[in-house]
Order: structure tokens, then sequence, then C-alpha cells
């Protein structure tokens, strides 16, 4: 026990940072090794609810954002003054940008607030996540006769579970959104486009054509369910895949030379976690307005 | 599918956790961050609008009142050189007709002034003619106490006198 805890005491204070398959050797001569893994890992366990490193980060940013949206809330004023301007300015700034995809300031108020909470709770868990300590910070955990080190934290954007859970989001939030505002009837006729085959015997003297466009129509229709479902896969995999890639590289950089070479590639992982939560939230906010719009192509 | 839930820890347990995080930001957000200071923008362009707008009324009622007092002054001046022009007129009147009346009393004055020392003069001479007559006679009665007849004496005092007593 007096040795584990050794071991774990090397490993918070030590400078070595984890990365696939590295690993070091302990006074004692135990290997632990470094493993950058593809899922988040168990942190602890309540009762049956596995609480792994990416969700305490999570809950990192939840509390920041908490804290942040409760000050500015006290501090508003009709004359700005202090950070009330720099969050006006963001959300001035933001909201134009959800103009320019929209078209229009009303329906911008219905979507915008999700595609900007996305925008902000991304942005902060892809940041935190290159955050000095978070994924350096750990434990050493016996498997098996090995020893593997497990961080507290772990960019939270680096784990599938949450960006899986906001594109799902994301894709059925806005298909819900399309219900609501054309009507259950009209948005169904996107997929499953049974009016185009109801109105084949109404306009076929006008337009003899019309029999051989309206099925390609219908069959459109259900290339666009294949489409809902790629889009999840798409914005999922995409923010991982970027995110989980920088910490890996990020983590490579650091085994080649621990010191200064990382800042440029530190620099670079904070534009790709702000181009990546741009990219979802702006994704988001298009399926959104396209979903709201009845005529389709 | 097993394969990726496999690869990637799957848990829809995790899933929905970090979904209830995400669902907290977005309440939070849109209920202290976005709502409020979206309003408060809202209302200060709306009341930079209306007060730009107030401005520009007040403006015009400047203008309007400045045009309006320039016009009051103008009149104003316009009476009073009209009041000044009447109030000379009348003075000038009024001294001339002072004057004619104090010309017109001095030469009533002169006028009865002449005649009452005429009337007195007259009134001299005739007491003067009356006392004169009366001290002829009594001198030539005197006399002619002395010398002759009364009848011839008065014929004769009447005969000196005629040219005297018209």
């Amino acid at each position: 026990m007096d040795q584990q805890n050794q071991t774990e005491n090397n490993v918070i204070g030590g400078e070595e940072i984890n990365v696939s398959a590295a690993s070091e050797q302990t006074s004692t001569g135990e290997q632990i090794t470094h493993e950058s893994t593809l899922y988040p890992e168990p942190v602890f366990h309540f009762s049956n609810f596995t609480i792994t490193n990416s969700l305490l980060n999570s809950w990192v940013v939840v509390l920041l954002i908490i804290l942040l949206s409760v000050i500015i809330k006290k501090k508003i004023k009709t004359i700005p003054r202090g950070i009330q301007n720099y969050a006006e300015m963001i959300l001035e700034s933001a909201l134009n940008l959800a103009d320019s995809v929209t078209g229009d300031r009303k329906k911008t108020m219905k979507i915008f607030p999700i595609a900007f909470a996305i925008f902000i709770f991304i942005l902060l868990n892809n940041w935190l996540g290159i955050f000095p300590g978070i994924g350096s910070i750990g434990f050493v955990e016996h498997q098996g006769g090995e020893a593997i080190f497990v961080p507290f934290f772990r960019g939270s954007t680096a784990d599938l579970n949450t960006t899986l859970g906001l594109a799902l989001f994301a894709v059925i939030g806005s298909n819900l959104f399309g219900v609501v505002t054309i009507g259950f009837w009209k948005y169904f006729n996107k997929f499953i486009n049974l009016k185009a085959f109801l109105e084949i015997p109404k306009k076929i003297k006008k337009e003899p054509t019309i029999i051989f466009v309206n099925p390609i129509k219908a069959f459109v229709g259900i290339i666009e369910i294949i489409g809902e479902v790629a889009k999840v896969a798409s914005l999922s995999f995409r923010l991982f895949g970027n995110i989980f890639a920088g910490e890996v590289l990020l983590a490579a950089m650091a085994v080649i030379f621990a010191f200064v070479l990382p800042i440029p590639f530190m620099f670079l992982e904070l534009i790709v976690g702000i181009i990546q939560a741009l990219i979802f939230a702006m994704l988001t906010l298009v399926y959104f307005s396209i979903a709201a719009t009845s005529e389709e192509h | 599918m097993d394969e990726v839930i496999k690869t990637f820890h799957i848990d829809w347990k995790l899933l929905i956790a970090q979904l209830v995080n995400f669902g907290i930001v977005l309440f939070v957000l849109w209920k202290f961050a976005i709502k409020p200071l979206a309003k408060v923008m809202e209302k200060r362009s709306q009341d930079v609008e209306k007060s730009l707008k107030d401005a520009k009324k007040i403006e015009e009622n400047l203008a309007k009142s400045e045009k309006e007092r320039e016009n009051k002054i103008g009149q104003a001046r316009k009476e009073a050189q009209e009041i000044i022009e009447k109030a000379n007129q009348q003075g000038e009147l009024q001294s001339k007709q002072i004057v004619d009346e104090a010309k017109n009393e001095v030469q009533n004055m002169i006028a009865t002034a002449k005649d009452q020392i005429t009337q007195e003069k007259q009134q001299m001479l005739k007491e003067a003619k009356s006392d004169l007559g009366y001290l002829v006679t009594e001198a030539t009665k005197k006399i002619l106490e002395k010398t002759g007849k009364k009848e011839v004496d008065e014929k004769i005092v009447a005969e000196s006198l005629r040219p005297f007593v018209k």
C-alpha cells in the first residue's frame, strides 16, 4: 500500500506525460503504462454508475459556465460596463453570424440559444482538454498484474459519449423543431414522400412527366433518412477525432522534447478547439434552419 | 455497431449524463445570459432610437421657439417705436396748445387791462370835469355874488363851460 502511494505521488509530481504505450520504471521496479486510450477511463464508481474522467471534466465546464452566466446576469445594466461589454460583443457577433445562416432575426432567436450553448459547451471542453494538469494528474490502477496510469481529467470532447450525445441532440432536436414549425404532415413528407404519389393522379394530364419525377422525389426522401443518420455520425466523429488527435499529438510532441516544442502545437490545438466548436454549432444551426423550411429542393 | 460501442466504450448512462450536463448549460446560458442580454440590447437600441428622435424633435422645437421669440421681439420693437412717435407727436401738439393758450390769455389780459385803463381814464376825466365845473361855478358864484344878477351869471358860466361839457 505504501509503495503504491509512493508511485502515485511520483506520477502526480513528475513531469512525465502519458503517451500511448509509454512506460516508466519506478524505484520498486514496477512498470507503469501510460496510454492515450480511445475511451474515457473510470475514476470511481457511484453505486452502479461509473464516473469517468471525461464526465468529471464536463462537470467542471458546467460549473464554469454557471458561474460565468450568474456573474453576467448579476452585472447586467442598461449602460454596459466591464464583463457585460465582452458578453454583448460576443453575443452580437454570434447573432449576426446566425442571422447570415437563417436570414431572419426572429428565426435566429428560436434556434440561436441551442447553437450558442453547443458552441460554448464544446469550446470550453476543448480548451479545458489542453489545460495543464488535465490528463497528467491521476493515479495508478492495478489491472491483472499491470499498473496503468489513469488521469483524473480528460477533455470531455475526447470522449465519444459526449460528442455522440451532442450529435444526437442536434439531429433529433432539429427534426423535432421541423415538426413543430412546419407541421407533422409536411415534415413527414420530406422523408416518406406520400404527397408525391398522391399528386400523380391530379397532375398527370397537365404534365405527364410527373409519373417519372415524383417517384424519384420519393426516393430522394428515403435517402434523406440515411442523411440524418450520417449527420449524427459525421458530427460526433469529426469532433471526437479532432480533439482526440490533438491530445495524442500534444503527447507525442512532449515525448520528443517536453520543453518549448509542444507550445506551437498547443496554439494549434487552441485554434482547432474553437474551429471545431464553431463547426459543430454552425452545422447544428444549419440543420435546424433547414428543418424549419417547408419547401423541399 | 457492437464493435464501435466496444472500442469507444459507449455507455448510455454516460451519454445521458453528458446530455444532462449540456442541458444544464443550455438552460443556464439561455436563462442567465442570452435572454437577459438580448433583452437589454434590444431595449438599449430602442432607447437610442427614441432618444435620437426626441433630440431631433427638441431641436426643431428650439428652432421654432427661437423664431417665435425673434418675431415677438421685432413686433415689440415696432410697437415701442410707434408709441414713442405717438408720444412725441402728442407732446408737440400739447406744447403748442399750451403756448397758444398762454398767448391768448396774455392777449386777453392785455385787452382787459387796456379797457380798464381807458375806463379809469374816462372816469377820472368825468370826475375832474365835474369837480372843475363845480369849482368854476363856485368861484364864479362867489365873484358874481358880489357883482350882478343871478340868471346872467349862470348864463355866462354855462357858456363858458360849453367847450368842456358836451
